[in-house]
């Protein structure tokens, strides 16, 4: 292996690591130190190299400390977004209401939503600040700032619908909420089953001096109830009246209403979006060192081919 | 190297965090949403229609005590307010129209009451509980965000802000 395909694979390694924090967001292993000092010894390395090949005069010489040049610009960007960058953090919020994110100096508006926004779990948050215009954070279209990236999770989520038998409307509160008048349920808590844990989130209903427990299980956790052929996401409701006396549980299946302890109830089961925040390199001295990289390589390619070329034509000239 | 190693982190950096309602006294000078919803009237109404006014917006369920006890002396304070472009909306939090009817004509309320089926003036101005009070003035900014049940007196010292910077 000649010492340029040894460096280029190199400057592929450290390049592919500063990129992955745009692909894999969030990880933790961005903000620890193997990762920053291996990128810190690869620039390194890349920098020693490239200050011999200009000056080496060896073929395409410059050309290929140009493309380590760009290497060592992604690598210099993915260290300083480890270094620099907002720690991962995830914000919940309840539809329609602002929570302030201090970390990226803006409050993040939860988008208002329905249970049919809850079902196609498409809504967005708005990154507001008072230095800048509104920016909207839509589902499969991060945001990037400066050495961050802004992302929507998507978390289970259930918009709960009561009724009694008479078929009036009921109000649903959430007591130890994070909203008071929210009928969204957005599973804060977890249960542990089995040695796994499962969401959980609690509401009252009122008028009816009920208090559900309601356990979330995904699709793939409803073989825990192997009797039942379920097709999608459930909740389990574990109800209990006012004196704390148990009333009963009911599984419910979305947008199908249950009868449980006088009420129907109905769960549309989906998901809402949490606000990610991560480190990410900055977006512009990626592309650019990037595509230094590449046309330095390129060039250097290039080079050695025009060389082989007149090696060719010379003995017959 | 070193250096920039000691800076880093030993991993474990992620946090979680809920956005948690501040209560309605925190909104105080931000702008007021609207939303459109069903009207008791038939139809539709929405706080934005009022724009102009001073609207005192209560949120409030039959089922809720202390919204029964204030519910008189919101109306008395709609029928000696109003003259003065003062407005009382009326929200119920998720309940039928049936109902909230019933109620209305127990507590002869005759000021505009909307139904708040998917509780989203509850979520958006933050209520902790009911009854919650707020007070938009006639720009559309909320002037007060009141938790709890108001006498006919804190009513009128609510507004009183509002009617002063006209």
């Amino acid at each position: 292996m000649s010492e340029r395909f040894g460096l280029a694979v190199l400057a592929l390694a450290a390049i592919a690591a500063t990129l992955a924090q745009d692909v894999v967001p969030g990880l933790d292993a961005y903000h620890a130190w193997p990762y920053a000092t291996g990128l810190a010894f690869a620039a390194l390395v890349l920098v020693a190299a490239a200050w011999r090949e200009l000056r080496g005069g060896r073929l395409g010489g410059r050309r290929f400390a140009f493309a380590l040049a760009g290497a060592v610009a992604v690598a210099a960007g993915g260290l300083a977004s480890g270094l620099l960058g907002p720690d991962t953090i995830t914000v919940r919020g309840t539809p329609g209401t602002v929570t302030p994110v201090p970390d990226l100096g803006v409050a993040a508006f939860f988008g208002q939503t329905d249970a049919a926004g809850i079902a196609s779990g498409n809504a967005a948050i708005t990154l507001r600040s008072r230095t800048a215009a509104p920016v909207d954070v839509v589902p499969g279209h991060p945001v990037y700032g400066s050495l961050s990236v802004q992302y929507l999770v998507p978390a289970p989520a259930t918009f709960i619908d009561a009724h009694d038998l008479h078929g009036n409307h009921l109000t649903i509160t959430q007591p130890q909420g994070t909203a008071f008048l929210s009928p969204i349920l957005l599973f804060p808590g977890e249960q542990p089953i089995h040695g796994k844990s499962y969401p959980i989130d609690t509401f009252a209903v009122p008028a009816f001096s009920r208090v559900v427990r309601t356990l979330y299980f995904s699709a793939a956790d409803t073989k825990l109830f192997p009797r039942a052929d379920f097709k999608g996401p459930i909740v389990l409701f574990s109800m209990t009246g006012g004196d704390g006396r148990e009333i009963g549980l009911q599984i419910a299946q979305s947008e199908r209403p249950v009868l449980l302890g006088g009420l129907v109830l109905q769960a549309t089961i989906g998901t809402y979006p949490r606000l990610a925040v991560a480190s990410a390199p900055p977006l512009a001295l990626s592309s650019i060192g990037l595509a230094a990289f590449l046309g330095g390589l390129g060039a250097l390619s290039m080079a050695r081919r025009k060389r082989i070329e007149s090696a060719e034509i010379s003995p017959t000239a | 190297m070193l250096l920039l190693a000691g800076c880093y982190g030993g991993g474990g950096t992620k946090r979680t965090f809920d956005g948690m309602a501040a209560g309605p006294r925190g909104l105080a000078g931000a702008p007021a949403v609207s939303f459109d919803i069903a009207s008791l009237r038939g139809g539709t109404d929405s706080l934005g229609n009022y724009r102009g006014k001073i609207v005192v917006m209560n949120l409030w369920a039959t089922w809720c005590p202390p919204c029964k006890d204030e519910m008189p002396d919101l109306q008395r304070f709609w029928l000696a307010e109003r003259g003065r472009g003062v407005v009382v909306l009326g929200i119920d939090q998720g309940e039928s129209a049936s109902a909230v009817r019933a109620f209305t004509k127990t507590y002869g309320v005759t000021f505009p009451v909307l139904l708040d089926a998917d509780q989203q003036y509850g979520r958006a101005y933050a209520a902790v509980g009911l009854p919650t009070t707020v007070v938009v003035d006639r720009n559309g900014h909320i002037s007060a965000g009141i938790d709890g049940l108001l006498t006919l007196a804190q009513m009128r010292r609510a507004i009183a802000p509002a009617l002063a910077a006209q």
